[in-house]
């Protein structure tokens, strides 16, 4: 029944795709609501990342638990400069990327030489430390009275505040994420990620140079979680450090083991559900944090790479279609391994 | 003409107060089969380790091709030509056998992160490239029919072949075999004499660590011996087969 379903999705992936985007390109039309529209944005702003922190997480096996200290130092960049420059839009994204992967290579340089539960344990200090110096530097981040007055998108001389302008931002940043992940995962540095989550010093010996890939990694996983933090002080237009914490850091976390290791459509998947869920049933709002709990508790126990995990709807759709052309008439199909899953 | 592929010079590996290599000389000429014999605990994965940098020696120089490799890097050795399997088999387990191989070709790509992510018609012809060299591969080693499943799903002595497809797959000068038919029943033997014969056709150099002395007596051309990290013997399989004192260490002392 899974197997089937899971077959079904590979080989209709493309329409499944186009039926996403299309229904994503419409949502604010077909939703009016300003509640479903904010939902729909903060939705796709944590599958932003969820899926930079899949990169760290399910394809190179490393855990961190800090990343939303990059989220707010992206948030912080660009509440600044347009602040105080008064910049646009496209220049607060670029600084944004760069200062967050700054401290992505700054982290990553003493730390990726330490692995498993160090490296855990030092993103978590990291986070702590961002979120402290956040909350007292307030020359710059005006301490714990935040930042209030962020302007909206500054783009051609003009300012969009409204809420489809930003679900627009924030779709447009979702789908280059994701394509960059697609290209990183069907290429030499895909692969290098893969060798290293799977055995470094194995990986050590083919060639690869485990800890600038893992640097790199860490820089680019920072910098998108710093755009996704840039549009979400534009967004929200206040952000103070409590929005910055551990527990933000965690439940970025949760959405990747929850939805899938490694897997575009199960991070997706994942970051949806648990960003939707809690808020359509306000009632539970005081227990997220317990039910957050107990789905780690339990997908560890009976599936620890996540719903999607490891599933690669590319692979299982070359297959398929190998088969049937091995069938039909023999004829060999060597088309490339789809990258879609 | 002979020509030298790799000198071991005077290399002592020590770790703390235990000396795993004793002075070892040795050298590997291109086209060869050479074997490294030796009982349990006589320095010979260690020496693997120096000559692929995973350890540094603590004295000695290596040279490969030529050059220096003394205290370079793995993935800086395998660069250079020189591609190893190991005696407890490492593949990576969840990736598929495909990917396995392709990864042996890594260090055969060059295409930067920037390259990667703006997709250029370079990183998409070396993407191509390494797939169908695997592919190639995978054929040879009889794998194909296997691509897309997980390396664990293999018994093991197709697991050996996929270890050495993964190693061939880095397009190596030589190759360093650890203990390749370890476990293997006769039939498998017999498969990976055929396969490493072939290689050796197709002009790889080849240097292997083996246990099973009717296999390393078969195939190899000449043989160090190492007992307790010093080498005993060197030679001729039928000459260190005679030798008193590779009898001695494998079989133990006569008592009178």
């Amino acid at each position: 029944m899974i197997k089937k379903t899971v077959e079904f999705i590979a080989l209709k992936q493309r329409f499944i795709i186009a039926a996403a985007v299309i229904f994503a390109l419409l949502y604010p039309l077909l939703f009016s609501d300003l509640f479903i529209l904010r939902m729909g944005t903060l939705c796709l702003m944590y599958i932003m990342l969820a899926l930079g922190i899949n990169l760290i997480m399910g394809y190179m096996g490393q855990m961190t638990f800090g990343h939303a200290a990059f989220w707010g130092i992206g948030a912080y960049t660009a509440a600044i400069l347009s602040g105080r420059f008064g910049t646009n839009f496209i220049v607060d994204i670029i600084a944004a990327a760069l200062v967050a992967g700054a401290f992505g290579f700054l982290l990553g340089l003493p730390v990726l030489k330490v692995k498993g539960y160090y490296l855990t344990i030092v993103t978590l200090g990291f986070g702590e430390i961002v979120r402290l110096v956040e909350l007292n530097a307030s020359g710059l981040t005006g301490g714990a009275l935040g930042i209030r007055g962020i302007s909206g998108i500054r783009l051609f001389a003009q300012e969009f505040t409204s809420p489809r302008a930003f679900y627009y931002a924030i779709l447009i940043l979702v789908v280059l994420t994701t394509v960059i992940l697609m290209r990183i995962n069907n290429s030499r540095y895909g692969l290098a990620l893969k060798s290293i989550r799977d055995d470094d010093s194995a990986a050590e010996v083919m060639g690869v140079n485990v800890v600038r890939n893992k640097i790199m990694t860490f820089v680019i996983s920072a910098m998108i979680a710093g755009v996704a933090g840039a549009f979400f002080a534009h967004y929200i237009s206040y952000i103070d450090s409590t929005s910055f914490t551990t527990q933000a850091s965690q439940e970025m976390c949760v959405m990747v083991i929850l939805g899938g290791l490694g897997s575009i459509p199960g991070t997706m998947l994942g970051a949806s559900v648990l960003t939707l869920v809690p808020e359509f049933i306000r009632g539970l709002a005081e227990y997220r944090m317990l039910i957050y709990g107990v789905i780690m508790v339990v997908m560890m126990l009976v599936r620890p790479q996540g719903l999607l995990g490891y599933t690669d709807f590319g692979l299982i759709r070359t297959r398929l279609l190998e088969e049937r052309g091995k069938k039909k008439g023999g004829g060999e199909n060597n088309g490339t391994t789809g990258t879609e899953g | 003409m002979e020509q030298q592929v790799l000198k071991v010079d005077h290399i002592t590996q020590q770790f703390g107060g235990l000396s795993a290599l004793k002075d070892i000389n040795m050298e590997l000429n291109r086209g060869e089969i050479v074997g490294v014999i030796g009982p349990n605990g006589a320095g010979k994965t260690t020496l693997f380790n120096v000559i692929t940098g995973v350890y540094k020696p603590t004295k000695g120089m290596v040279f490969i091709d030529g050059k220096n490799g003394t205290g370079k890097k793995p993935f800086e050795i395998t660069k250079m030509g020189f591609a190893r399997t190991f005696q407890n088999i490492r593949l990576f387990p969840r990736m598929t056998i495909l990917e396995n191989v392709m990864m042996g070709a890594y260090c055969r790509t060059s295409a930067n992160v920037f390259q990667i992510i703006a997709d250029t018609p370079k990183k998409k012809k070396e993407h191509i490239r390494i797939r169908e060299r695997a592919l190639e591969l995978l054929k040879m080693m009889g794998l194909y029919e296997y691509r897309y499943e997980l390396p664990t799903s293999l018994p093991y002595g197709e697991q050996r072949r996929l270890e050495i497809a993964r190693a061939l797959a880095t397009e190596p000068m030589v190759l360093l075999l650890d203990e390749p038919a370890a476990g293997m029943n006769d039939q498998e033997t017999e498969d990976l004499r055929k396969i490493i014969l072939m290689l050796k056709q197709e002009g790889y150099t080849i240097l292997l660590i083996e246990h099973d002395m009717k296999f390393v007596m078969n195939i190899c051309e000449r043989i160090y011996v190492l007992d307790h990290g010093e080498l005993i013997a060197q030679g001729k399989p039928e000459e260190v087969n005679s030798d008193p004192k590779v009898i001695e260490a494998y079989l133990g002392k006569d008592e009178d």
